[in-house]
């Protein structure tokens, strides 16, 4: 992929068991789906099977959970063999993970834990992600994550990590506008300040969710719809950085697809009036 | 060292090992340290108590709320995932279990985590072509002697005490009295597959049972008739032939072996 050519996919959504039936039985307004990457890296089945009518009809892309990019375990290359099988059989237009780890010392916590922001975690990622976009033969795309706490250990804010990360391992960003949001308000920045740090050439894809909010913290969980102050920051993102790929992201209290296509009818809106 | 870091965090929420991880933590904020570390402990917990509450249903309902949660505790912290999909998570319920002092003796309850657990793996199992009933009519009767059969990998067998097959069902169908958990007079085999992406089982009998594990060993068609043989005598091969038939019939056979005359 070059930077100058960056593809714009229109307005989508986290492809869901739930909706299988409905996306294949109707024609729903959605330009396109993200897949999650593990749960088709399987042998056989109804998965597998789904994925492959969904393919033959809708542009993908594939959004891992466990590449555990920035642990301090050998990178795990049977799971990097297996996304990369997946990848030959789905032809995303690209693959995404999280800036994050997941895993240590061979045991997976299945959670997205931040990283230090510091010069030792900079040069263990800029290496890790040269080795995975070498062995997938592809740039991948970087969400940053929502996070609770922040470390001693970490010397810059994190845009300035991120911006750094993506620019010195060539690779892209997944920005998670929600996960701005939540970590803003967990740490109590102004999540402006972060947008206005991303290289926009960069970002090639925008991910919006809903979450709950506990008083005194948020909690990035995915289950509610989008809140009106995340649509604000969307639409400042993208009066900054242009019109990029979009969608919804919902993981839990899954409601009927025309729910889900209000919010990605709501981004389109917001996306096309700005550009 | 990031690498010390990520240890400490592990020893946190897996161990429950705090402190080395709190003091890694900026203070600062509306909350404290521990709130935000308590926040990645319930995170942990919770998303794999999730898991195993979806791979298990009817084991869940047959032991309650109360004990199912402490199963589960146990259970994460003997077997932490050493796999990066969740999918793979539970893969050691039954035996965990079997090997766990209070749990050894409820056998129904062990026997259903092996029934749910293998309907994961035959769900996704690799999608095989299967034999036809007309691929069977091809075969000359003279290459029957030199037959052997292979089942499609979705292929599990199990030998059950407990009529777990049956409370499977009636849990699953949502019944309001569902079957309560009876041993039965003598144990017995069931099998599961999956055909056209849907996923079957069936109590099978003993001579199946044994004609089936030497079909897996990959034993002739006349080795199979030979088992027969005692309780079936010279209808021995009647009853293989009707045996073959029934499993190709269900989408059991995926291929077939034989010499050409
Ligand atoms: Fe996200």
């Amino acid at each position: 992929m070059n930077k100058k050519d960056k593809p714009f996919l229109g307005y989508g959504l986290g492809l869901r068991t739930d909706h299988y039936e409905e996306i294949l039985s109707g024609d729903p307004p959605i330009d396109w789906f993200e897949i999650l990457s593990e749960n088709y890296m399987v042998p056989g089945g109804r998965q597998l099977y789904h994925l492959d009518k969904i393919k033959e009809r809708y542009p993908l892309v594939m959004h891992g959970v466990s590449m555990s990019i920035g642990s301090t375990d050998p990178l795990n290359m049977a799971y990097l063999k297996d996304l990369k099988t997946l990848a030959e059989r789905v032809n995303p237009v690209w693959v995404s993970d999280h800036l994050c780890w997941t895993s240590h010392g061979g045991h997976n916590t299945h959670d997205l834990v931040p990283l230090p922001y510091n010069e030792e975690t900079l040069n263990h990622l800029v290496s890790r992600i040269t080795q995975v976009q070498d062995y997938l033969g592809r740039q991948i795309l970087l969400e940053n994550v929502s996070s609770y706490l922040t470390y001693k250990a970490s010397e810059v804010e994190e845009w300035e990590f991120l911006k750094a990360v993506c620019e010195e391992a060539d690779c892209l960003l997944l920005l998670d506008v929600n996960n701005i949001y939540v970590s803003g308000f967990n740490h109590e920045f102004d999540p402006k300040t972060f947008v206005d740090h991303i290289p926009a050439d960069r970002v090639y894809q925008i991910h919006l969710a809903g979450h709950e909010n506990n008083g005194d913290y948020i909690i990035d969980t995915h289950d509610h719809s989008v809140i009106d102050e995340v649509w604000d920051l969307y639409q400042y993102t993208i009066q900054k950085m242009g019109k990029i790929t979009t969608m919804i992201e919902r993981d839990d209290h899954i409601p009927p697809l025309a729910e889900l296509i209000v919010e990605v009818e709501k981004a389109r809106e917001i996306g096309e009036g700005v550009c | 060292m990031l690498k010390d870091l990520q240890s400490k965090f592990k020893d946190a929420v897996m161990l429950g090992k705090e402190e080395p991880f709190l003091s890694e933590i900026q203070e600062g904020g509306k909350i404290g340290p521990e709130q935000r570390l308590y926040i990645y402990v319930q995170a942990y917990k919770a998303r794999l108590v999730e898991v195993l509450a979806e791979d298990f249903p009817v084991l869940h309902s047959m032991v309650g709320d109360d004990m199912f949660e402490e199963i589960c505790v146990r259970y994460i912290d003997k077997h932490p995932s050493t796999h990066p999909s969740l999918r793979y998570f539970g893969a050691h319920m039954a035996q965990f279990l079997r090997s766990t002092a209070s749990y050894k003796d409820i056998i129904p309850a062990i026997e259903m985590a092996e029934f749910e657990w293998a309907f994961n793996d035959v769900f996704d199992a690799p999608d095989e072509d299967v034999i036809t009933v007309e691929q069977v009519a091809a075969i000359q009767p003279e290459a029957w002697t030199t037959l052997r059969i292979k089942l499609q990998p979705s292929f599990r067998i199990h030998l059950f005490k407990w009529n777990t097959p049956a409370v499977w069902s009636t849990v699953t169908e949502g019944l309001e009295k569902p079957m309560t958990p009876q041993e039965y007079p003598v144990q017995s085999h069931c099998i599961q597959w999956k055909k056209e992406l849907g996923c079957y089982f069936r109590t099978i009998d003993e001579d199946e049972a044994e004609v089936l594990k030497l079909a897996c060993e990959g034993k002739s068609f006349p080795e199979l008739c030979e088992l027969l043989f005692e309780a079936y005598g010279e209808h021995a091969s009647h009853r293989a032939a009707e045996l073959f038939r029934t499993w190709v019939m269900e989408g059991l056979v995926s291929d077939l072996e034989y010499a050409e005359f």
